[in-house]
């Protein structure tokens, strides 16, 4: 069971990380998808609504999987997640998702949950190799002792 | 490397000459192996002191603002904090692994990588320890240095 402060301190983590990747989805938005030139013409305050509900939506997600598996929270609120989220609002702009109806909305969740899984699995495949080439360290130690 | 071994009574203590050009890294590990047999770390158990050769201990734990020392046979309290004994035991074989444990690397038989983005090590006597993906590098390098 973990203690309150934990809780508040992930909470605050995963607040935090909501704007940072607004933050970012916004630079990455205006400088390459609006391009450079009549970025700050198109930079409209719906527009930046919707990206701030795609962001949310992608939020949600993480506090969907804390409340399936509080140890997952740790991966969703880590750096990986706040890449996977800009990938995942390309993704939805090009393919025409993107907006602040609640179609849009859960097609977004949908597709978030579907990204962390893939994140998972490119995260636990990194882990494996690391925990191999450190167990491979290991064994060497062991058989010099030997 | 030469290694002479002189048995005689009449030695009150176990005495350490290294004879050497200049102190390498070999000697250096010599040198440390020699401090963390001499070093002892005061554990409290029933009331009682003990005296713990920093060799035996498997790991420090932090639980709720009180400290731990791990060994094969029992577990003592400690008075110290768990950064203060960080900073006594620099230069040893322990390396923090979470904000709440520090491990004897020789202790490690193997690591391996979980689902939530952390690594587990199992220790030689059964035990096993959450390792932080944050501490993973340092560990790495302390595996490859030892």
């Amino acid at each position: 069971m973990k203690n309150k402060i934990e809780i508040f301190e992930y909470i605050l983590r995963s607040v935090r990380g909501m704007f940072m990747s607004f933050a970012i989805v916004v630079l990455v938005s205006t400088f390459f998808i609006l391009g450079k030139s009549d970025a700050i013409q198109n930079l409209s305050p719906a527009f930046i609504l919707k990206l701030f509900a795609i962001c949310f939506s992608v939020s949600f997600t993480q506090f969907f999987l804390c409340f399936i598996d509080f140890n997952s929270f740790l991966l969703a609120t880590s750096a990986y997640f706040a890449d996977m989220l800009v990938v995942v609002s390309l993704f939805c702009y090009w393919f025409g998702f993107f907006g602040s109806s609640l179609k849009s909305i859960l097609v977004i969740f949908t597709i978030s949950l579907m990204a962390f899984v893939c994140v998972l699995l490119f995260v636990y495949y990194h882990d494996y190799k690391e925990a191999n080439a450190i167990n491979e360290i290991i064994k060497k130690n062991k058989d010099l002792l030997v | 490397m030469k290694l002479t071994i002189e048995e005689n009574k009449n030695f009150p203590e176990p005495n350490v000459i290294i004879k050497c050009a200049f102190v390498s890294d070999e000697v250096n590990k010599i040198i440390n192996a020699v401090n963390a047999c001499q070093k002892k770390f005061t554990g409290i158990l029933d009331g009682k002191k003990f005296y713990i050769p920093l060799e035996d201990i498997y790991f420090f734990e932090s639980v709720e603002d009180k400290t731990f020392i791990y060994t094969a046979q029992a577990v003592y309290g400690c008075e110290h904090r768990l950064y203060e004994i960080e900073k006594l035991i620099y230069g040893f074989s322990f390396c923090r692994v979470s904000k709440q444990a520090i491990v004897n690397i020789k202790k490690i038989e193997h690591i391996k990588p979980q689902l939530n983005g952390r690594f587990e090590a199992s220790l030689d006597n059964g035990l096993r320890q959450i390792v932080n993906r944050h501490y993973v590098a340092d560990l790495r390098r302390m595996f490859e240095t030892l």
